[in-house]
């Protein structure tokens, strides 16, 4: 009775740290690995929008069903589509979008377990700025006792500055730490930066 | 400014105006220009220490032109207060802005049957907030909105009744439907109806109908399952709760039997197809308001 007791009050420790400890692994790897398609999802995706404003989510677990958000001066269109359905291609030709583009950047996104690219707006001395904001749900986020993270990137157009503890500094003051959508950023590089955050979006 | 009742003793006569009568317009955008041309230029004000006076300027102007650019910022619990900031914005946009000049000069002004005299935190943090998108530079907004979450009190904001830091997001700002319909009563000169609560839907059978049937003669705001209609997370949603409050502006059904519904929140119109059952699914709270004839 008693060994099985001091089993227990052993085993929550390990459960604990098993738990806690995976993020960090994913954050330092995934990124790495996929460097290349991530910059190119968001060199192409800042052309598509540069053409026609847009965001996307992709909305379930099987990554086949998404929202997609035209943006225009006076409304945004929310429709939600499965990818390769022809209402999509339809719609996207009638709102006269890149529909190859889209549909690579949908499949890519696909790929990297992408559940959300939108461009994000921030303010800096009272001038509006814009960086591509990108979710990936991924099943290494999940863990034992813990609820599901979704790993958020934030790419901006020029190099940021960052504390020791590399956390995303605002520009204005180069003092406060800058919040993105609530949440603080951490350093991959000097113009990516990265969040493990509850919503994706 | 009749759509303030009492913020300005003349208020009475405008409600007997030929604009009134016709299109419920108590002011237009024209005026509302006019007489922030006539203010020229404002002093810094060691009441608003942070707030600048030519951004103020510029947003009061900003609000009196484009209204459905008015924008509650994001990641705040300013939704409420956004929506039912329409009212003033599109029926009387210069009794808006004689409200917030009046507030700017003197940290205190009347609209409807409420005065507002914000304490020091509230007033020392107008014009601070960062990080919240366009609100950034709106310290007219954050003034309001401050203002609003500041006096008026629901039961979801019983442990946190006092501004500290941070609390634009914390359930200080937070509106339950009865606050949100309390408000609308107390600012303006309206007849205020709602179905719905916190915790059950409304009872109607045909939300499509009702609503449409509403929108005609009403301004229609709606208390909505937010975790439902932004979604933000891939679990699935098992307990119900009404987080968000939207403006109504349109609605109508597709050939295929879908929904279309228009909705004004964050600063722009969202058109969004769903169906019937989802529709029903997301409504918490219907609120219809008229203007008052008398």
């Amino acid at each position: 009775m008693r060994t099985g007791f001091c089993y227990i009050v052993l085993l929550i420790p390990v459960f604990w740290l098993g738990s806690c400890s995976y993020s960090k692994k994913f954050t330092n790897t995934y990124y790495q690995e996929n460097d290349s398609l991530f910059q190119s999802i968001k060199g192409r995706y800042k052309e598509l929008y540069q053409e026609h404003p847009f965001s996307v989510a992709i909305k379930d677990k099987a990554f086949r069903r998404i929202g997609f958000e035209i943006l225009t001066d006076s409304i945004k269109y929310v429709y939600n589509f499965d990818i390769g359905e022809q209402r999509l291609a339809d719609t996207l030709t009638k709102y006269k979008f890149n529909v190859r583009g889209i549909t690579t950047l949908l499949s890519d996104m696909q790929q990297l377990h992408c559940t959300w690219i939108t461009n994000l707006d921030y303010y800096e001395n009272g001038q509006a700025k814009y960086l591509v904001f990108v979710s990936i749900r991924h099943k290494k986020l999940k863990a034992f006792l813990r609820k599901e993270k979704y790993f958020t990137l934030a790419f901006f157009d020029r190099p940021r500055n960052y504390d020791i503890k590399g956390r995303l500094l605002d520009n204005q003051d180069g003092k406060s730490l800058q919040k993105i959508n609530g949440g603080l950023f951490f350093k991959i590089n000097d113009r990516v930066c990265y969040s493990l955050s509850a919503n994706f979006r | 400014m009749l759509l303030f009742m009492g913020t300005v003793g003349s208020s009475w006569s405008v409600r007997a105006n030929s604009i009134y009568r016709d299109s419920m317009n108590f002011s237009t955008a024209r005026e509302a220009i006019a007489f922030l041309d006539s203010v020229k230029k404002l002093e810094p004000n060691k009441l608003w220490p942070n707030v600048d006076p030519d951004l103020f300027l510029q947003n009061l102007r900003h609000f009196a032109i484009k209204p459905l650019n008015f924008y509650e910022g994001k990641a705040t619990n300013f939704c409420s207060y956004s929506a039912l900031t329409y009212i003033p914005l599109q029926y009387d946009p210069l009794g808006f802005s004689k409200f917030m000049i009046t507030l700017y000069k003197t940290g205190r002004a009347r609209m409807g049957k409420v005065e507002f005299h914000p304490g020091e935190a509230v007033r020392n943090e107008a014009g601070l907030l960062r990080y919240k998108g366009a609100l950034d530079i709106s310290p007219a907004g954050q003034m309001w909105f401050l203002c609003l979450a500041s006096y008026f009190k629901g039961y979801l904001n019983f442990f946190n009744r006092h501004y500290n830091k941070g609390d634009e997001n914390t359930l200080w700002a937070s509106t339950n439907f009865a606050k949100f319909n309390r408000m609308l009563r107390k600012l303006f000169y309206l007849k205020t109806r709602a179905r719905g609560s916190d915790l059950i839907r409304p009872w109607i059978q045909d939300d499509y109908t009702f609503l449409k049937d509403k929108i005609k003669d009403h301004i229609v705001f709606l208390y909505l399952n937010n975790r439902l209609l932004y979604k933000k997370k891939h679990v699935v949603t098992r307990l119900g709760i009404p987080t968000h409050y939207v403006l109504l502006m349109d609605l109508f059904q597709s050939e295929d039997g879908t929904i279309n519904i228009v909705y004004w929140d964050y600063g722009r119109k969202t058109l969004q197809q769903l169906d019937a059952k989802f529709l029903h699914k997301i409504i918490y709270g219907i609120t219809f308001c008229q203007f008052r004839k008398k």
